[in-house]
């Protein structure tokens, strides 16, 4: 039998709420060694696609569990660091990675990327960008850390994390918003921040973060200059696989702590099981499949049932287009009644 | 004095598969209106009268079962009810086997036992099989639903016409259902291959 919903008393639809869980596979904060499974690259995606990017894995790739978590790339604006010139052969490869990027996120008629604390444009570009599956909706801004570590002379670790924490206007691009990469960390559970993008006039600041297409982008400068950790190679018609450099710095560090967000619509049924409701069933272990008889003597004159599952069906037809399982049976008879909300995600 | 347990039951629903086909589709077909109840998964010969706890603690094997969870199938099988007296409904017809040649038409006409089904509610387990049509009183018309998926309609009688042209031979079932005793036959049927002699 069917129970009909009083749309105003027992139905809330729509309910919006923010989820957040930790971005990585399994739901791991942190793709440390650790507790991450770490990170590894794919000697078959280097053979493909390679000159392009390095895709990151949270296991050794003979894993069969192995997925793909980020990818780490490099764009110089005039080729520079790859093969290939204008009018000679060559793919160019950094050339177009730098296009690709500039065309993604900044405005229509922008040549370069520039930096904050800097005017002067920028002719090249680091880009880390995370895997649709795993941010789902959006990095969650204010809530991911990434250490890149030293070079060879200055083996220090540089921490980076976004400025949301103090940046209250942030920029509004096509791509959604953008926050600056600022040096600092989030381990405290609190932002701290070590200076602001604006204040970094040296090199520029580190880069822009946009948590909406899961793509953040690196100020080579910044991360040469301020801590010569990754000394970017720029030779013409070269290929100087700067991307694989930076992805060493990155393993190196072995640390990329993150966050994602989504929103989540829920709707609400409360299903009312009054008293004298539901409590005969058509299980056959309830009552005789040949001539309906209730099997069980304790229940005659006074019938008692288990629910288990609810199942939620549209006006239109009566296929199931919802159901819910209880974790244990709810007795019910003529003296209980039952109260169970039912919440629906989409 | 103790405290009252003041919790109420909240449980995540999922989505059906066809649930998801109807949200895909949009215009406004997805949209929840009834539920109906099932104690799926449980044993009523597991309540035991003779415990030495005594009343209490007669169903106490069945209330610690830890139920699994939902399946996206959204299969139902036993429901829970209204109902008087000491009986529930139960399905008269003949529920032996069928076998279908391709085009070949048959009717199903059920009568309820101790109550009373205005019409009934028939699941084809797979639409490749045919076509179904609710007929008569409340009758729903031919079933609508993706190729090889259930089909369901409703009805006080219900036709079935076996799909043509079929490369081998199909075996499924038919459920009928009352919709008020939400009494339960099946009967398996099995499409033939398409023949020349069909």
């Amino acid at each position: 039998m069917f129970q009909i919903f009083e749309d105003e008393n027992d139905v809330i639809r729509g309910q919006i709420s923010t989820i957040s869980s930790g971005m990585w596979s399994e739901g791991k904060g942190n793709l440390s060694d650790t507790t991450g499974g770490g990170m590894h690259s794919s000697s078959a995606q280097s053979s493909s696609t390679g000159d392009y990017f390095v895709e990151v894995y949270n296991k050794a790739v003979s894993d069969t569990s192995a997925e793909r978590q980020f990818s780490v790339t490099y764009g110089h604006k005039h080729g520079s660091g790859s093969v290939g010139t204008v009018g000679a052969t060559g793919e160019r490869v950094t050339a177009a990675v730098y296009g690709q990027f500039n065309n993604l996120i900044n405005p229509q008629e922008t040549t370069h990327f520039s930096f904050k604390g800097q005017t002067k444009n920028s002719d090249d570009i680091y880009a880390i960008t995370v895997n649709r599956s795993r941010m789902r909706e959006k990095i969650d801004p204010g809530n991911w850390e990434l250490h890149i570590s030293g070079g060879t002379e200055q083996r220090r670790t540089l921490k980076l994390i976004d400025d949301s924490s103090t940046n209250t206007s942030p920029s509004a691009k096509e791509v959604g918003t953008e926050y600056n990469i600022v040096s600092g960390s989030i381990s405290s559970g609190v932002a701290s921040i070590n200076t602001a993008a604006d204040s970094e006039t040296t090199y520029g600041s580190y880069g822009y973060f946009y948590p909406d297409i899961g793509v953040l982008i690196l100020n080579p400068r910044a991360l040469s200059g301020s801590y010569g950790q990754n000394a970017t190679t720029t030779a013409s018609n070269t290929a100087n696989n700067n991307h694989i450099t930076i992805f060493n710095s990155i393993t190196g560090s072995g640390y990329f702590a993150a966050r994602r967000e989504e929103k989540v619509s829920s709707n609400h049924y409360f299903v009312r099981i009054k008293n004298k409701d539901f409590n005969y069933s058509q299980n056959p272990t309830w009552s005789s499949g040949s001539d309906g008889q209730i099997l069980v003597d304790a229940f005659k004159g006074n019938p008692k049932t288990y629910v288990t599952t609810v199942a939620l069906y549209g006006n239109l037809s009566d296929e199931v287009l919802a159901i819910a399982k209880l974790s244990k049976p709810i007795l019910k008879d003529k003296t209980r009644e039952a109260l169970i909300k039912v919440k629906l995600d989409f | 004095m103790g405290f009252l347990d003041s919790t109420s039951v909240t449980v995540d629903a999922i989505l059906t598969k066809r649930g998801r086909e109807l949200l895909a589709k949009g215009e406004g077909e997805f949209k929840i209106t009834r539920f109906s109840l099932s104690d799926d998964e449980v044993d009523y010969g597991l309540y035991d009268t003779t415990h030495p706890n005594g009343s209490n603690f007669y169903g106490a094997v069945i209330e610690n079962i830890s139920l699994l969870e939902a399946f996206p199938s959204g299969k139902v099988q036993y429901f829970l009810i209204n109902g008087e007296g000491n009986v529930t409904g139960v399905i008269n017809m003949d529920t032996s086997a069928r076998t279908y040649n391709g085009g070949q038409i048959d009717v199903f006409t059920p009568s309820t036992q101790n109550v009373t089904d205005d019409a009934y509610i028939y699941t084809l387990g797979s639409s490749t099989l045919g076509t179904l049509t609710g007929l008569g009183a409340g009758g729903t018309g031919e079933g609508d639903s993706s190729e090889g998926s259930e089909v369901v309609v409703r009805g006080s009688s219900c036709r079935f016409q076996a799909a043509k042209n079929l490369e081998k031979d199909y075996t499924s079932i038919i459920t009928i259902m009352g919709v008020t005793s939400r009494a339960t036959a099946t009967i398996n049927i099995t499409a033939k291959k398409w023949t020349v002699a069909n």
